[in-house]
């Protein structure tokens, strides 16, 4: 094969072992945590007089294995075979509870998430294109105030005004991705070769859309990548506080009521989500570096 | 000096003179506050502000500037707190992968690149759902800020690693090798001294950061736990329903944070210009 076509095949390999490394890692961490946190291990079905000894002693054998990782191969072979345990808090099935709420999440964390890239994408290259400070301040300050409001205290006032629940993700992203793309869009205008095409007559748009783009585009897959983390993190606060039936409401919900294995396995596929993306980026940003 | 620079210069003194006058309030607060935080005022239960309560009374009757005095207390103190706590981590795997390298230092950055690809507001949840949540105010208070302080560290890692790696191959850390200079007291003094800047601009990044995070916690119910206040817990007192617009004395925790946020934000502008 040629290296042309190797290159790619090892980065994406390369990747996707990281990933893999990760999610056993993120995954035996949260085992061992779960393992730790007081409470864990009892069962009030043990108090049940009704019960007999053999029964109570079954009983503890299933919750608790000798050691986290014997705990955590069983977890795992479990979650292969599609059981991803049983919500104790709301006395259901945890995958049935993620089937159910699944698409309200990534309905939310997608809308917000694509609207505010567009956003900051626009407000970025218009400031840019008509070398515009007025649009530029406007938008800064704007990110600037919003960036200092909690993403669950923003959910509350979208709450009040009546506004939808991917609003609140679409503003937090926005503010934190804004201020990067606006960064990296102004760095590049000094790059030689920009400077260079300005001189000859080539226009602003022309300019930003054939050379700045794409000598920030590495730095924008990054941040893509990254930026879900913050898009989920503000969905968790959107869907508690607009009432949105979803992953993150499940999740806090979860918390609140120390469900520990409703909680373990929300956070493991949702830190799985979160990794895939950024792993993702990680691979297009190599992809497009030159092979050394 | 520039237009800008003029510009940069009085947004941060007017910051200093804001937090400092908010700071030095909060500290004071036993002495600045009307009431106790949890003293009642049972005749007076959701009161409008007053000569006696300037910001009114909530639904327990319990003065509401009383408890944002107190409340800013316990944020602005356990903030720098929990940044210092996350700075020290940072740092420790920073020298790690920036000063030994090899296996530790790459398992140090593996282990930042995992959990900083994880969604924060996720992992605090998780973390928190792991502690008991019916427990005394002050141990809500410290497992909150220990919370934030030994979750936040992934941020520095990579700057402190490349300023480590930067100081390490330097020349007078090389002749202090050369001499026979143990590990533990190149980096305490040495490598300590040369990376100084940038973790004290770690640490007043991650201030603000701790702030909103405690906020986040607080409003979702899983921060500082009742009676006492803090920017988070009051945030969560905010009424959840449109008549907040008639009573807009309410959302002063709200403004109190975004004045305060604000403020580091113009304090940071300078260490970033």
């Amino acid at each position: 094969m040629p290296d042309s076509k190797r290159r790619p095949v090892a980065v994406l390999l390369r990747a996707a072992a990281r990933l893999v490394m990760s999610l056993l890692i993120t995954g035996f961490m949260t085992t061992c945590m779960i393992r730790l946190a007081p409470g864990f291990g009892a069962d009030e079905r043990e108090l049940d007089s009704r019960l007999s000894a053999a029964s109570i002693d079954e009983l503890k054998r299933d919750r608790n294995d000798a050691h986290a990782a014997a705990s955590y191969y069983r977890l795992l072979k479990n979650a292969a075979a599609g059981d991803l345990g049983f919500s104790e808090a709301l006395n259901r099935p945890v995958l049935e509870l993620i089937q159910q709420r699944y698409a309200t999440t990534v309905r939310i964390l997608f809308l917000g998430w694509g609207l505010a890239w567009t956003g900051a994408l626009i407000v970025s290259a218009v400031g840019v294109i008509l070398q515009s400070p007025a649009v530029r301040l406007s938008a800064t300050a704007a990110a600037g105030v919003v960036l200092c409001i909690p993403s669950a205290l923003l959910a509350y006032l979208c709450y009040l005004a009546r506004t939808p629940a991917f609003a609140v993700v679409a503003l937090v992203v926005f503010a934190r991705v804004f201020r990067v793309t606006d960064n990296l869009f102004r760095g590049a205008q000094s790059m030689p070769h920009i400077l260079a095409a300005r001189a000859q007559g080539v226009s602003e748009r022309k300019i930003f859309v054939r050379h700045i783009l794409s000598a920030t585009l590495a730095e924008l897959i990054a941040l893509a990548g990254a930026s879900v983390a913050i898009a989920v993190s503000a969905t968790i606060a959107a869907e508690a506080l607009c009432d949105q039936p979803g992953l993150g409401q499940l999740a806090w919900k979860a918390a609140l009521g120390r469900d520990l294995p409703l909680l373990v396995s929300l956070t493991f596929i949702i830190g799985t989500v979160t990794l895939v993306f950024n792993r993702a980026a990680d691979a297009l940003v190599e992809l497009r570096r030159p092979a050394a | 000096m520039t237009g800008q620079m003029r510009a940069r210069r009085w947004t941060r003194g007017l910051s200093i003179g804001v937090l400092g006058m908010i700071f030095g309030l909060s500290m004071i607060a036993d002495v600045a506050a009307p009431a106790g935080y949890e003293t009642q005022f049972r005749e007076a239960p959701g009161a409008p502000p007053s000569r006696q309560f300037p910001l009114g009374t909530d639904e327990l009757g319990r003065d509401r500037l009383s408890r944002l005095l107190h409340g800013s207390r316990v944020s602005l103190l356990l903030a720098p707190a929990a940044a210092a706590l996350a700075t020290a981590l940072g740092l420790t795997l920073g020298i790690a992968a920036g000063y030994f390298g090899g296996m530790a230092g790459r398992a140090a950055l593996a282990l930042t690149d995992t959990v900083s690809s994880m969604p924060s507001l996720l992992l605090l949840l998780f973390a928190r759902a792991m502690l008991p949540l019916n427990v005394a105010p002050a141990v809500s208070v410290t497992i909150t800020f220990l919370l934030l302080g030994a979750l936040g560290w992934t941020s520095g890692v990579r700057v402190f690693a490349a300023a480590i790696a930067g100081a390490r191959d330097a020349e007078f850390v090389r002749q202090a090798v050369a001499l026979g200079c143990r590990p533990g007291r190149i980096v305490g003094l040495h490598i300590a001294a040369a990376v100084r800047p940038v973790l004290a601009a770690q640490f007043w990044i991650l201030i603000p950061m701790f702030l909103l995070a405690e906020a986040n916690l607080g409003i979702l119910g899983l921060g500082v736990s009742e009676p006492l206040p803090s920017l988070g817990s009051l945030l969560s007192e905010i009424p959840l329903t449109t008549a907040i617009g008639g009573q807009p004395w309410v959302l002063a925790p709200a403004a109190l944070l975004l004045i305060v946020l604000l403020g580091l934000q113009g304090l940071l502008m300078k260490e970033s210009a």
